[in-house]
């Protein structure tokens, strides 16, 4: 056996909580609801009822729990079990887990091969080593015990541990202040479980097969008193907090006494009763299983498995394979089509190139990825015998003629010479003044011509004598 | 666990596996595939701008095919019709080809004195034939003449279809 592995605490969506012993039973069913975890008692009995209410019961849970994602849960009393915290020195939980089974051998009476056990809540301590709480078991004590729950015809597929089931669920009804000392005392008809901690942590747990009766009144006090002073003296608790649970704390006088005599030890005690307490460990061990708790525990594993969490097991595992088969031919299929989908995009690009290249060159063949490369080689060769074709669209320079006409009109200019050629003129003459000439190639500069404008006085005629040398970029013919 | 279990466990994380490392690949491809079809995108508009400028000479070689006569009237001719009242010196120059089919024939023409309006009116009238005759240079001196007369030199080119 080894660790706790919640694959032994199944998935389930109702559960049986099972309160057994031979004088008492208490039975509920568990199940979630939006509105949380909802319960409902079957069975409470005790004595001779027991034995003959328990039969049906267990037809009813059969029944359900093959049908459904139900679950039976019982208990392993503490007195066949134990709970003890261990502390590894070490820092990796890796480490620690393979440390903590050899710090539990210690502390056994038996070997540890012949025992369940596992360890709860590894947690890294102040001075930064590991802890964990190792909740063990003899293997002969569960089979026992679950030999014990077959003549009930129960065959419960979790085995929890009483005291860690009461204080778990005791926890999430009551939840206590930190660092405040509580002990949940389980008042069973033949047994008296205690479970006590501080805040919401377990430091011990205890149980005596002796039930709170008026003839085991005294043992029973002196047993409880020295559990008490070995648990919370020591820390110099000022007040812990007493919960009542189990089927015997519905007995008031017995209970009373029981609490007057429990204050006239030293440690102070102040005394609360769960709601429902004789179906409490029933409703623990169910809540348990169905909200995962990271405390919950079953002593079924390895061989003692149940068999139908084995084939639960299997089924999931079977399903969960199926579903991963089918994601990866999913997976695939959809890679494939995009695969195929981009292969098809890609070949009608490359198709369209090769049209339109072919299109502009006039030649078939095309060389993949060449095609801009090739078709503008063949319009650069084309180019210069269009050239021509073109520029005989384009208007000569006539309009440029009547413009400069006009311009040199109206900026009174004599022009003695033009030349003019598309992306070039030249003209000479003379001008009233300086700014005629300047205006006249400002005018020119504006229509796009780089001008290079010479200016001279002539004093006979008392005109400016001007030269203009005008030219622009462009391949007009 | 019996072994068919065992079987079905690993043929699942193997397709699994084989499924996901195919969609990371895929992924990554992806990336690839949108650079390399971007460039195709960018190739396709640049192939249409040429394609474009293509078509523009095509068209108009086309206008120029669709008119009922492939040769401008001759400049002689012109000339003695609607050309200014001077003596013109009309002498061929270079002929440039433009096309299958197409030439472009390039005609000097001098005037030692023009009146100048009539020369522009003569030149509109080049203009508008089909065929058009197209100035493409010119040179006007206007001194030691009258006014709105001038010497003149004009390059004038038309297209001339050279087959049928």
């Amino acid at each position: 056996m080894g660790m706790v592995d919640h694959n032994t605490i199944p998935f389930a969506t109702e559960a049986f909580g099972l309160d057994l012993s031979a004088t008492y039973a208490a039975v509920v069913r568990a199940w979630r609801s939006r509105s949380g975890i909802q319960y409902e008692t079957i069975l409470t009995a005790s004595d001779q009822a027991v034995s003959s209410a328990l039969p049906a019961v267990a037809e009813r849970i059969q029944r359900d729990t093959r049908s459904s994602h139900g679950v039976t849960v019982g208990a392993l009393p503490v007195t066949q079990g134990s709970t003890r915290w261990l502390t590894a020195a070490l820092s990796q939980p890796a480490k620690a887990r393979r440390v903590l089974p050899s710090l539990l051998d210690v502390h056994l009476p038996f070997p540890l091969e012949s025992c369940v056990y596992g360890f709860l809540g590894l947690q890294p301590t102040d001075d930064g080593q590991l802890r964990a709480l190792a909740v063990v078991a003899r293997e002969a004590a569960v089979s026992d015990r679950l030999a014990e729950m077959a003549r009930w015809n129960m065959d419960p597929h979790v085995l929890d541990h009483e005291g860690l089931a009461c204080w778990d669920y005791h926890q999430q009804s009551l939840p206590s202040a930190e660092r405040e000392a509580s002990i949940v005392v389980y008042l069973g008809q033949d047994r008296t479980v205690w479970a006590a901690g501080y805040g919401d942590r377990l430091t011990h747990t205890h149980a005596t097969q002796r039930a709170l009766a008026p003839h085991t009144e005294d043992t029973w006090h002196e047993r409880i008193t020295r559990m008490l002073r070995g648990t919370f003296s020591a820390a110099g608790t000022p007040t812990v907090h007493w919960y009542w649970t189990g089927p015997g704390a519905t007995d008031d006088v017995l209970r009373t006494a029981a609490e007057e005599r429990l204050q006239r030890q030293p440690i102070p005690l102040t005394f609360h009763m769960h709601t429902e307490p004789s179906t409490f460990l029933a409703r623990a061990l169910a809540c348990r299983v169905l909200n995962r708790s990271p405390w919950a525990w079953n002593y079924r594993q390895g061989t003692m498995t149940h068999p139908e969490m084995v084939r639960r097991r299997t089924v999931m595992l079977r399903r969960t394979a199926w579903t991963g088969i089918a994601a990866g031919l999913c997976l695939m299929a959809i890679n494939l089509g995009v695969q195929r989908y981009t292969q098809a995009r890609e070949q009608a690009a490359d198709a369209a190139l090769a049209e339109w290249t072919r299109a502009i060159t006039g030649h078939d063949h095309v060389i993949r990825g060449q095609e801009v490369l090739l078709a503008e080689r063949a319009l650069a060769d084309q180019q210069p015998t269009w050239a021509p074709l073109l520029a005989a669209q384009q208007p000569g320079v006539l309009h440029e003629w009547a413009a400069l006409l006009r311009a040199g009109a109206r900026h009174e200019l004599h022009f003695d010479v033009i030349r003019l050629r598309p992306d070039e003129i030249q003209v000479r003459g003379t001008a009233q003044d300086w700014n005629a000439s300047e205006t006249f190639a400002q005018h020119l500069e504006q229509q796009g011509w780089q001008v290079n404008l010479q200016q001279q006085d002539v004093t006979d005629t008392r005109r400016v004598r001007f030269r203009i040398d005008a030219h622009r970029g462009g391949t007009r013919s | 666990m019996k072994n068919g279990l065992r079987f079905l466990i690993i043929g699942a994380l193997v397709l699994l596996a084989t499924g996901l490392l195919w969609t990371i690949g895929t992924g990554q491809a992806q990336h690839a595939f949108r650079q390399r079809m971007d460039r195709r995108l960018q190739d396709l508009e640049r192939l249409q701008q040429l394609r474009q400028a293509q078509a523009r000479p095509l068209q108009v070689r086309a206008a120029l095919e669709a008119l009922p006569q492939g040769v401008p009237p001759e400049l002689n001719r012109l000339l003695a019709e609607y050309g200014p009242d001077a003596t013109a010196d009309v002498r061929r120059r270079d002929t440039v080809s433009v096309g299958t089919g197409w030439q472009a024939r390039r005609w000097e023409v001098h005037f030692d004195s023009v009146d100048l309006h009539a020369l522009a009116d003569w030149l509109r009238v080049l203009e508008q034939q089909r065929p058009p005759w197209r100035l493409i240079e010119g040179e006007w001196h206007s001194s030691d003449h009258p006014a709105g007369y001038a010497r003149v030199t004009l390059i004038l080119e038309g297209l001339h279809q050279t087959t049928p």
